[in-house]
């Protein structure tokens, strides 16, 4: 025969397990805005029925309910669709907002780019081989050089400061890496110290940083038994159940790879993909402008050396280049100091009259002749070439942000569908808990009524 | 479907960011007037405005040439429009002196006029061009190239071409070829004119030196056709560079101008979808289970 007072603990119970209810909607709702934050829910299960003869027959009485566990409600397979999706997404965004930068310092199409000093500089040849005698077209010609040599070097000096700006931004993205890893490993030892208790929250902050991290550096995961979550970067280790390791620091942008001196593995995805993608393309194409500057030193030089200016003046060059110190590349492409100095040892002629204009035709005539080291192309294929396919990867990435951002948005909406609190629901269910709490505590009383009656039976 | 508050709003966001972003783009085309700023919004587009606009700069480039070129033909062609006044009215001379009803004082009255001729032609053959250029100097275009020292005139300058690119790698020679010889020649000739006159040799006014003369008119008109054949060509050129400008201008417009009427309807229609969105966050935001319950 039960107890008198089972009624009374049962529903004692049942008051105190209502309310744990009560608080986990009290909770999700507090966290309505958390980022990574997963609702929980309480799930109750009946108690062991107690089980008696009664006349004969063999009776269960049931016991009331206890909290078998409080849950947070996630799905695991749009956790790792989303960390790649975030791997791919801040690559691609990262990657078109650098290669975006490069296409701004080119300028071009427009009166601003290299594309059209080039043009100016061949037509301002044209001009002065056509009317030697004339002043201006000598003035024009020497502005039209020293507009082509500011602007090349102008371009290369912005692309190697943005270089340096990558550089810096990849070593705090390895900052970051590790920063988030020893997160993650303080996470998972919280997590397995706490095993068997709750840690909703704790695995919430944990996939938390599990994305941050997935937007900076491809990410895999492995999760172990105790709780605990291995976490390997770009294929190296950085979180294990013993600890953290550090993510390697030396990379090479031309292959997209990252190297701990004994392995060298290729970053696939995340801000730091971008990041290698942006200076792998910055020093191409600062390469391109050392070619064409080189070329043009060479080129225009050697033809511009065999003139002759009415003084006499020979063997001049039209951009500096002298061996020491040794003028490479565009870093210090510029006129030739005796150019400056004085217009009319721009050439024009090799006889030295001044209205010989052959030379400055021939100069004039350079701008269509392809040049091995431009690849078998002439200065503006060889420019408008780099242009063109740095536009059309750009417009690739843009294209593939478009797209990730759409997949990100709609993964997201899925795990905020599955995880998100809803107000609402949790009004609901407070609305259904209160309601429950009233009629256990109602039941309590009236069990308590039974018990005052028998009691004062006895009384009499 | 559940729906839950963080993705809701995240919803309204996402819509109202990207409504607001098509408004941005839509007022930026109407506001520059191009339909895209850098190549990689148009690659394409950006590859064909840019080679088109290095074309028409080289035309304009050649277009200022021919003008260049215009300027040594145009005074070449008024040197000899004048000179060919002159040697005809040498030839009107030579035709009367010859005539002996003339006396030996009107011969020498025309031989002052021969020689009056003679410095005019002088003058001529030292022209400048609008730069300060010798005109028939040559390439040595800064000496005076014809200086008088009585009976002869000495040759400065030299017999190099002045060329002038007028199409793309093509050259044209503006200045004129021999005219060193052409002019000591003229000179001569009209020396040894006076010097008969002065002399009183009919003989030879009638016949050598009125021949000398006639053959010099000969070839100042040849001289007057080619300079005039290449100012056509010149000029000729100078059209069809124009409308290849204009083409190539199009061309430009085509690829990179927006059509302002259909940018202002897009950038209309665009902002009555972004004032959707903002009410539609407005309203769905107010809805809440909490207004029902007490």
């Amino acid at each position: 025969m039960a107890s008198p007072f089972g009624g009374i603990n049962m529903m004692s119970y049942a008051l105190r397990n209502f309310q744990a209810a009560l608080q986990t909607s009290g909770h999700n709702v507090a966290n309505v805005n958390t980022q990574g934050y997963s609702r929980q829910r309480v799930s109750f299960s009946v108690n062991e029925p107690l089980t008696m003869f009664t006349q004969g027959n063999l009776t269960s009485i049931g016991q009331g309910m206890h909290v078998s566990q409080i849950s947070r409600i996630r799905d695991v397979f749009l956790d790792r669709n989303l960390a790649t999706s975030n791997s791919n997404l801040n690559k691609f965004s990262t990657a078109a907002a650098g290669l975006h930068g490069i296409e701004e310092i080119y300028g071009e199409p427009g009166d601003l780019g290299i594309t059209s000093a080039i043009g100016k500089f061949f037509d301002a040849w044209s001009g002065l081989g056509s009317n030697p005698s004339d002043q201006g077209a000598r003035l024009q010609l020497r502005n039209a050089g020293q507009v082509l040599a500011d602007r090349v070097r102008g371009a290369w000096q912005n692309m190697d400061r943005s270089l340096q700006d990558v550089d810096g931004q990849i070593q705090s993205t390895f900052t970051q890496i590790d920063d988030l890893a020893a997160n993650i490993d303080r996470l998972n030892k919280a997590i397995r110290a706490a095993s068997g208790q709750n840690a909703n929250d704790l695995m919430d902050q944990r996939d938390t940083a599990l994305r941050e991290l997935s937007s900076l550096v491809n990410v895999n995961t492995e999760t172990f038994a105790d709780g605990t979550t291995a976490v390997y970067a770009a294929g190296f280790t950085v979180v294990d159940s013993a600890g953290t390791m550090p993510f390697p620091k030396t990379y090479d942008a031309a292959t997209g790879t990252v190297s701990n001196g004994l392995v060298t593995s290729p970053v696939r995805g995340g801000k730091l993909a971008g990041l290698l993608i942006h200076s792998s393309e910055l020093s191409n194409h600062m390469s391109r402008l050392d070619n064409l500057a080189d070329t043009f030193r060479t080129q225009i030089n050697t033809i511009h050396m065999t003139g002759q200016n009415s003084a006499g003046t020979t063997n001049v060059k039209f951009f500096n280049d002298v061996a020491v110190p040794p003028q490479t590349g565009a870093i210090d492409f510029d006129l030739d100091p005796q150019i400056v100095a004085d217009i009319d040892n721009v050439m024009t002629g090799v006889s030295g009259n001044p209205g010989d204009g052959g030379l400055a035709l021939s100069l004039a005539a350079v701008r269509d002749n392809p040049f091995a080291s431009l690849g078998n192309k002439s200065f503006t294929t060889y420019l408008s070439e780099g242009v063109d396919t740095l536009a059309s990867t750009i417009a690739y990435y843009g294209q593939a942000e478009d797209t990730e951002t759409a997949v990100n948005q709609q993964i997201q909406n899925q795990v905020q569908a599955v995880s998100g609190v809803a107000i609402d629901d949790e009004m609901a269910d407070l609305v259904k808990y209160q309601r429950s709490y009233q009629a256990a505590a109602r039941t309590l009383n009236v069990m308590d009524q039974v018990l005052q009656d028998l009691i004062g039976m006895l009384n009499r | 479907m559940r729906v839950s508050n963080q993705q809701q709003y995240d919803f309204f966001v996402q819509q109202m960011q990207a409504a607001q972003a098509r408004y941005i783009a839509a007022q930026r085309e109407v506001m520059t007037g191009k339909k895209f700023e850098y190549p990689s919004e148009d690659p394409a587009g950006s590859h064909t405005v840019n080679s088109a606009m290095a074309l028409r700069a080289r035309t304009e480039q050649l277009d200022r040439n021919l003008r260049g070129a215009k300027d040594y033909l145009g005074n070449s062609q008024n040197a000899f429009d004048e000179l060919n006044d002159l040697v005809n009215k040498v030839n009107q001379i030579a035709v009367s002196g010859a005539n002996s009803t003339y006396d030996q004082a009107a011969r020498d009255a025309m031989a002052h006029q021969v020689s009056e001729i003679q410095d005019r032609i002088v003058y001529l053959a030292n022209t400048v061009g609008s730069n300060g250029q010798y005109v028939f100097a040559g390439q040595m275009s800064s000496t005076k190239p014809f200086t008088s020292t009585p009976p002869n005139l000495t040759f400065n300058g030299d017999d190099n071409p002045i060329n002038v690119e007028v199409r793309p790698n093509e050259t044209m020679r503006v200045n004129l070829a021999g005219a060193g010889t052409f002019f000591t020649g003229l000179h001569s000739t009209l020396e040894t004119l006076k010097n008969d006159l002065l002399s009183g040799n009919l003989s030879n006014v009638g016949d050598v030196d009125l021949k000398a003369v006639q053959s010099q008119l000969r070839d100042i008109n040849a001289i007057r056709g080619d300079i005039g054949t290449r100012l056509q060509t010149v000029n000729a050129l100078a059209d069809q560079n124009q409308r290849r400008i204009d083409d190539l201008s199009l061309t430009i417009s085509d690829v990179q101008d927006v059509d302002l009427s259909e940018a202002v309807t897009r950038m209309q229609s665009a902002q009555t979808a972004y004032t959707a969105a903002l009410q539609v966050t407005a309203l769905g935001q107010s809805l809440s289970l909490m207004d029902y319950m007490k």
